[in-house]
């Protein structure tokens, strides 16, 4: 009884981080797209997102607004799809796309193309519900491919052609739910591993450092279907390396929030909107552009 | 007697920092001044009439001798920088002040926070030894190194610039 309490609220995490899954620097993420809820067979997602750009964090964590006249807008579809294999294992995929539209002084640019792809692998260490008072725990296992272009490849002025980084990157999180009808709460504890990539600096191999992601969201259910949540999260990276030698204040950090609602419309159906922000103030960033996403998914699942 | 006092000069090319008037920076770079401190010893031959006569034609003066070390002086030409169209200006000179005309300059961009360059400006000569880089394109705001490479044998310099778009 407790289990299917727990399960009423939990589908509003089916899609976790719609709200965050537009990246900050075309950046891979360690979480995945989401799970299986206990009943189902398969998912497909697909999710849209437009996140414009107001400035950026320096290196020494400084706020700075973009000038006048300088836009910078990353639109990306997503599609996605689950599958169950074992009653505790579930296999994920996820190609976006991404366009850019970028203008500065008299210059317009607008490009696009295939973003970073993710395939992923989840376990169930313990099943949600299983426990009265033990939040179910999962690990999920991660591989970003670098199908987007990277800027060493970028052809055009303001690099709106760019949509990837150009790494490989492993990625290991862990997530923890648990709820108590009509709250629930998620834990999100996650990071990657770039690997070493040519083709930035001639005849030097390059890896972006590795990160640290946390994503903490909490919810409650205003009526039945109807789920509103709160979404934070941090990222820290390390400082990049160049051959043997660590590039100084090459690191980055960043923190940000937002709502985001759920809303199982059918019996196979769930939809979620949600915005995601950076918060625009000296220190609470370093090294990154601050952007604000809104976004909108839509799942449906095969059982 | 011409022909053997220039088979006996020496050209001697070094690497000249901080002449720029934008943030000049002497910091060693990831690839052009790195490869350029490397390519910048000392000459010891001025190498066969051949290669005399090409570095003597590169002066102001038909036939003048080039005498390292090789002098890049680059500088934005508004103190203002903009993140597109902007323009370099490089003057290139000998240790005696002859401009160095025909010569080989390239100019690259590099955001050292971000591990990523950005398409190398093009650059056309002009005069006495001047050359412009007409279009940097920043292609986002932040830090960024900005280094010209200059390359007339047997003569070879670089100059960084550190730079921030807006």
């Amino acid at each position: 009884m407790k289990s299917w309490r727990a399960g009423a609220v939990l589908w509003a995490l089916l899609i976790p981080g719609v709200a965050s899954a537009a990246a900050c620097c075309l950046s891979s993420s360690a979480f995945g797209v989401g799970r299986l809820a206990l009943w189902e067979d398969g998912a497909v997602l697909a999710s849209f997102s437009a996140a414009p750009a107001f400035g950026r964090w320096d290196e020494n964590g400084d706020w700075v607004a973009d000038t006048a006249g300088t836009q910078d807008f990353e639109f990306r579809a997503s599609v996605a799809g689950l599958l169950a294999v074992h009653d505790r294992v579930q296999l994920a995929a996820r190609l976006p796309w991404v366009v850019n539209r970028r203008t500065a002084d008299d210059i317009i640019d607008v490009n696009h193309g295939p973003g970073e792809a993710l395939l992923a692998a989840r376990f169930e260490a313990v099943p949600i519900g299983a426990f009265e008072k033990m939040p179910g725990v999962a690990v999920t296992a991660g591989l970003t491919m670098p199908l987007g272009r990277p800027m060493s490849a970028t052809r055009s002025p303001l690099s709106a052609d760019v949509t990837g980084r150009g790494a490989w990157v492993p990625s290991l999180s862990a997530t923890f739910e648990y709820a108590i009808q009509p709250w629930y709460v998620q834990l999100n504890v996650g990071g990657t591993v770039p690997l070493p990539m040519g083709g930035a600096v001639p005849g030097i191999e390059q890896r972006f450092g590795p990160t640290l992601e946390l994503g903490l969201a909490c919810g409650w259910e205003l009526r039945e279907g109807f789920v509103v949540s709160l979404v934070t999260r941090a990222t820290f990276e390390a400082n990049l390396v160049q051959g043997d030698d660590e590039v100084e204040n090459s690191g980055a950090r960043e923190v940000g929030l937002g709502p985001t609602i759920s809303w199982k419309v059918a019996r196979h159906w769930v939809v979620q909107a949600g915005v995601d922000t950076g918060l625009f103030v000296s220190r609470l960033g370093d090294n990154r552009q601050g952007r604000t996403s809104v976004s909108a998914g839509v799942r449906y699942a095969f059982f | 007697m011409l022909k053997l006092l220039l088979r006996s000069v020496v050209l001697v090319a070094v690497v000249t920092t901080g002449c720029g008037p934008v943030n000049g920076s002497a910091d060693a770079g990831p690839d052009d001044a790195g490869s350029s401190s490397e390519d910048a010893g000392v000459v010891t031959d001025a190498g066969s009439m051949t290669d005399a006569g090409q570095v003597g034609d590169a002066g102001t003066d038909a036939g003048a001798l080039l005498v390292g070390p090789l002098g890049v002086a680059a500088s934005f030409e508004s103190t203002t920088l903009r993140r597109t169209g902007n323009s370099l200006l490089v003057h290139l000179q000998d240790s005696t002040g002859t401009p160095v005309t025909g010569a080989e300059v390239t100019v690259s961009l590099w955001m050292p926070a971000h591990g990523h360059g950005a398409p190398a400006p093009a650059v056309t000569a002009l005069t006495n030894g001047d050359y412009r880089a007409a279009a940097v394109n920043f292609t986002m705001a932040g830090t960024w190194e900005v280094t010209v490479s200059a390359v007339k044998n047997p003569l070879s310099a670089s100059q960084k610039l550190t730079v921030t778009s807006p």
